[in-house]
């Protein structure tokens, strides 16, 4: 009782420096917790609503149509259970005189399984069956507003006319309002066939649905185990997570180390502050170790109330958290998915709430120790940060940090790649700054000079003697500099990365499922309109058998604790692969490894793989490959290895044979149409359609500026986040700053005594503060570079786009918040030491 | 030099009550006198260096250093004032922890513009009259009590100001120390025929010096 009577007063005592030191261990907390709720809320209401998205419990998929045998193997394996079917395609609708790119989905009778679809002005849910006898459509609002239609209006969808019969009104199997470039359309599979759109090699999804009761975790390994075929996927509601998750998922990742960096902030600055705490403790701990208390019975209760001001941190930063993470919801509900969910996991808030008050009794364990063992006597003098560093112990804390870092850093980007970049990356840098830091002090101790002017007299010698001092202010400002200042390269980076480039040209169409005998008829319309084809390639499908003989299994998914990296492989190895033939390498790609392309033989047919799908499936130079190539195996050798120019829109494959092996398989084509004076892109899509009804075309300006606008929103999300961690990064600079001022307020009080003015005073504040953490951030600008390199390089395989601009900006604004925070408040305590000049000079 | 206050008033508020702690008081310090002022705790010795040094403003009265009145006084001018004219030495020595012994008692010159290698000469010709010769490159922090002090006096005296303000300089060195500490002060001042005004509770202090004030009810006795 008299313990927490003595904590209470003295908490009292020191308002300020309490307020200070909870709210900055709040900020920190509560940023990554909000990010940590987001991601959770996401994959919960996904994974929640994923049998609604799946429209079942189970689905068998293929990027091709599903064999009859296939169909019936998964009733088999599912007796009595209710089964659906969908097929769905990118197609072209037309209207009297336009075109428009659409989602086609050919649903059965009993379509959909679970989740909603309704019709506008209609409450009940719709299913395949109630499209009825005669063709007809439903559609999403967009399309009628699209090709300006009313309800009863007719289109033709390939070769068969349909009544656009009634709008869509609730879709749950589409997760993402945004972002969809082409509107959905219903129409009943027995037009299928009838349309023409289903063609040999048609790229298209089969999907086939069952709703059944068996227990979802077995359902999925069960249906593996008796469909081999890497192209068939099965899916169960608990999947959909991750794949709709992929954009933001990076989004996340970017958030997840923008609130690791927040949390470092915080650290910096609770760990300060509990350096001032000490210093300020030192003298009542001395009144009480003459009382009789034991140091042990002193460092426990220091511990004590340490561990109970960091409890009232941490549990602030979960309120915050709340009501931010509540607060934020309005704002960015539109780039979430439709019955969005804040849901609190528990479990990771209980480990932030430990994880954070740990990393401060880490930081200040020994700090408390060394006060603790203390001399009482010792303890009324003066206490000046002591230079002397006991590296033992610097490095036994640096490596326990590191160790609770890591942890935090894995929870959030589920990857040991990253977190080890990051961390590595981090570490070095400390060791790098107080490297410099140190040498930069023994230089001024070595070049100080009796001649200087008093100014640099003063600044000299305080930076030199109180190296310690020096030391934390610089490394802290080149910390701080350093991360806030990657954040401008990891955001333009990964923007970058979803962002299409400027200054490529762009086609004006890009078109798929050209049959092989439309296209010269194609290229022959085409030049009769004036049209020019950008480039065209043929497309062949096929999966991959065996690998050096041997078998390419699906790779599987390791459960709960896999890894992000091994989710992707599993996922690129589930699927068939598109192959390509040519006679020459394209402009956009080039040999990084192997023989020229010239020199390819056709046999037995040496081939060209792309760099980064060769890395992904682990396959090496002069790999052996057999293909199945419908039905037909195809060997080959891996005899080059390429890089490809992605931005150049033109289309490239990853596994391209050489001219000669693959002419005679069954195959299409894609083609890029070059942009006309004479013609939007929506006028060629209704030229080549009214032709060509089966051929899809895609009108790529429209499609990336849908991707375009949802990339905004991540972006904004992105910019706000980083907005956020910087404005924590300033407060923990001025809170040190601020403390660095109070704790030298008697050496200043001199020097106004001696009879500066306050003014003088202030200027000598600014300047000595100032000099060092621009010396700080000076470093922390370069470091932050070399780190925003390092963890492109190594942790996500991109290269890094720098933004020297907003570093310069961000630099600026830290800086000038930074002196300008700092010449306030040089102000206010020179103010307030020149008021209290008369009672404290003369009496205590 | 000469110093002159008439009809100084000074009071503080305390809450709802107001504490009268200086009422028409009246002070003359004449050229290299040493005046002792003495009186009970709380009686307003060190209030009346504030006022002294310009760190307080009057309520009432003035005050007039070689004829000028202090109340125009602006506060580059009350700086100007403290740093040329003015030595302090207070009882907690008070020397800044990040510079060295000789650069401490350099420190006053340096303010006033004298380079730094003639300032560190000059503090440490003072430093080996004080004894401190090999103490000179130490920091506060590495020296006892008496040592400071003498640090501290050195650095009270370096720039020759026209008056030493010292509030009780011994008060927290043992017997001894406070003694030579003591019998160094008034060496110097003596020797340099310094102007001092010296408050102490000592009653030995206060012998030595030329006058002795009392302090009580607001003004100065003569004792
Ligand atoms: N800034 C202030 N605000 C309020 N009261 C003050 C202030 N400064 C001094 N006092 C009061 O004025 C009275 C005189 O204080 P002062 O420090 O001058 O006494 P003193 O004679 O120096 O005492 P001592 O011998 O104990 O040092 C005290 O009662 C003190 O509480
Ligand atoms: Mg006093």
């Amino acid at each position: 009782m008299a313990v927490l009577k003595l904590i209470a007063t003295s908490v009292r005592r020191q308002k300020p420096l309490y307020i200070l030191w909870i709210f900055s261990l709040a900020a920190a907390v509560s940023g990554l917790l909000v990010v940590d709720v987001f991601r959770h809320s996401l994959t919960g209401t996904l994974t929640s609503q994923g049998r609604k998205i799946l429209t079942a419990d189970a689905s068998l998929s293929a990027r091709r149509m599903l064999s009859d045998d296939e169909v019936d193997a998964l009733k088999k394996q599912m007796p009595g259970a209710e089964t659906a079917r969908l097929t769905e395609m990118f197609a072209m609708v037309s209207a009297q005189n336009e075109s428009r790119l659409t989602l086609m989905r050919f649903i059965s009778d009993e379509y959909p399984l679970a989740g909603d679809l309704t019709l506008q002005g209609e409450a009940a849910p719709v299913h395949g069956r109630d499209l009825g006898e005669k063709p007809t459509a439903w559609a999403a609002g967009d399309l009628f507003s699209l090709l300006d239609l009313k309800p009863g209006a007719s289109v033709k969808i390939g070769n068969q006319e349909f009544k656009l019969e009634r709008a869509l009104d609730k879709d749950s199997s589409q997760t993402f309002r945004m972002g969809n470039m082409a509107p959905r359309i219903y129409v009943h599979r027995k037009y299928m066939t009838a349309t023409g759109l289903v063609q040999y090699g048609s790229t298209l999804t089969d999907n086939f649905f069952a709703a059944t009761a068996r227990p979802p975790e077995t359902l999925k390994a069960d249906l593996e185990k008796s469909f081999k075929d890497p192209g068939l996927q099965i899916t169960v509601p608990a999947d959909l997570e991750q794949g709709s998750l992929r954009l933001l998922s990076r989004l996340l990742d970017y958030l997840g180390l923008t609130g690791l960096v927040t949390l470092s902030l915080g650290w910096i600055g609770v760990y300060y502050l509990g350096r001032r705490w000490l210093a300020l403790e030192a003298k009542s701990s001395g009144v009480l170790k003459c009382l009789g208390l034991s140091s042990k019975e002193l460092q426990n209760l220091l511990l004590l109330k340490l561990a109970a001001i960091l409890s009232c941190g941490v549990l602030l930063g979960g309120a915050i958290a709340w009501l931010l993470a509540h607060g934020l919801l309005p704002f960015v509900r539109d780039s979430l998915p439709a019955g969005f969910q804040l849901i609190w996991s528990w479990k990771n808030t209980a480990l932030l709430l430990i994880v954070g008050p740990m990393a401060g009794l880490i930081l200040l364990r020994s700090a408390i120790h060394d006060l603790a063992f203390e001399k009482p006597l010792d303890l009324f003098q003066e206490r000046t940060q002591s230079a002397k560093v006991n590296i033992l112990g610097v490095a036994v804390l640096l490596a326990s940090v590191a160790a609770l870092f890591m942890l935090l850093t894995f929870m959030q980007a589920r990857s040991w790649l990253v977190t080890g970049t990051f961390i590595g990356a981090l570490s070095a840098s400390v060791v790098v700054v107080a490297a410099i830091a140190f040498g930069f002090i023994r230089v001024i101790a070595k070049v100080r000079r009796p001649g200087w002017g008093w100014q640099a007299h003063l600044f000299s010698a305080q930076w030199v003697r109180r190296a310690g001092t020096s030391l934390l202010l610089i490394t802290v400002s080149a910390l701080a500099g350093l991360l806030s200042q990657l954040l401008p390269h990891l955001e333009k980076t990964l923007v970058g990365e979803l962002n299409s480039p400027a200054g490529v040209e762009r086609p004006a169409l890009f078109m798929v499922d050209i049959q092989d005998e439309q296209l010269a008829p194609l290229k022959d319309f085409l030049s009769e309109k004036g049209l020019e084809v950008a480039k065209d390639a043929p497309f062949v499908r096929a999966r991959i058998i065996s690998v050096n003989d041997q078998e390419f299994e699906r790779g599987q998914a390791a459960g709960a604790m896999s890894t992000r990296e091994e989710e992707n492989d599993a996922r690129f190895r589930n699927r068939g692969v598109n192959l390509s033939y040519r006679k020459e390498l394209s402009d956009s790609e080039s040999i990084v490894e192997g023989k020229e392309w010239k020199d390819l033989t056709v046999d037995p047919p040496e081939i060209a793989v792309e760099a980064a799908y060769a890395k992904r499936l682990n396959l090496k130079m002069n790999d052996s490959l057999l293909f199945d190539v419908q039905g037909i195996e195809i060997r080959a050798k891996i005899a080059a290895i390429r890089k490809i120019n992605w931005e150049s829109f033109n289309p490239n494959f990853f596994i391209q044979f050489p001219d000669g092996v693959l002419n005679d398989a069954p195959k299409t084509w894609i083609m890029a149409v070059k942009k006309h004076p004479s013609f939007t892109p929506p006028q060629m899509q209704t030229l080549i359609t009214k032709k060509f009804p089966n051929v899809t075309s895609i009108n790529v300006s429209e499609a990336l500026d849908s991707a375009t606008q949802l990339i905004g929103q991540l972006s904004s999300g992105m910019k706000m986040a980083s907005r956020l961690s910087l404005g924590l990064g300033i407060f923990v600079f001025l809170m040190i700053l601020l403390f660095q001022l109070i704790s030298a307020r008697r050496d200043w009080r001199q020097l106004l005594v001696l009879g500066l003015t306050a003014r003088q005073v202030w200027l000598l504040q600014v300047l000595n503060y100032g000099l060092l953490c621009l010396f700080g951030t000076l470093i922390g600008a370069v470091l932050s570079t070399a780190v925003a390199w390092g963890l492109f390089k190594f942790a996500f395989s991109t290269p890094v786009t720098f933004d020297f601009k907003g570093m310069a900006q961000v630099w600026l604004i830290t800086w000038v918040a930074a002196i300008g925070g700092l010449a306030w408040l040089g102000w206010r305590e020179t103010r307030s030491v020149r008021g209290g000049l008369s009672s404290e000079s003369f009496r205590d | 030099m000469t110093l002159s206050m008439q009809g100084l008033a000074k009071s503080f508020k305390q809450g709802d009550t107001q504490l009268k702690i200086l009422e028409d008081l009246e002070l003359n310090l004449q050229d290299g006198e040493i005046v002792a002022v003495i009186g009970e705790s709380g009686s307003g010795k060190s209030t009346l260096l504030s006022l002294l040094a310009g760190f307080e403003t009057p309520d009432k009265g003035s005050m007039s250093w070689n004829g000028d009145v202090t109340r125009e006084w602006d506060e580059k001018r009350w700086s100007e004032f403290r740093k040329r004219s003015l030595g302090f030495v207070f009882q907690n020595y008070h020397l800044i922890p990040y510079l060295t012994a000789v650069e401490n008692v350099g420190l006053p010159l340096r303010l006033t513009g004298v380079a730094g290698e003639e300032a560190n000469a000059a503090g440490e010709k003072l430093l080996r009259q004080l004894g401190l010769a090999q103490r000179a490159d130490h920091l506060p922090n590495q020296m006892s009590g008496g040592e400071s002090q003498r640090v501290a006096i050195a650095r009270a005296l370096v720039h020759k100001p026209s008056l030493v303000l010292a509030d009780e300089p011994t008060g927290s060195l043992d017997a001894r120390t406070g003694q030579t500490v003591l019998d160094l002060l008034f060496t110097l001042l003596t020797e340099l025929k310094q102007t001092a005004l010296i408050v102490t509770h000592s009653a030995e202090v206060a012998a030595r010096c030329h006058r002795v004030l009392t302090l009580r009810q607001g003004k100065l006795w003569p004792s």
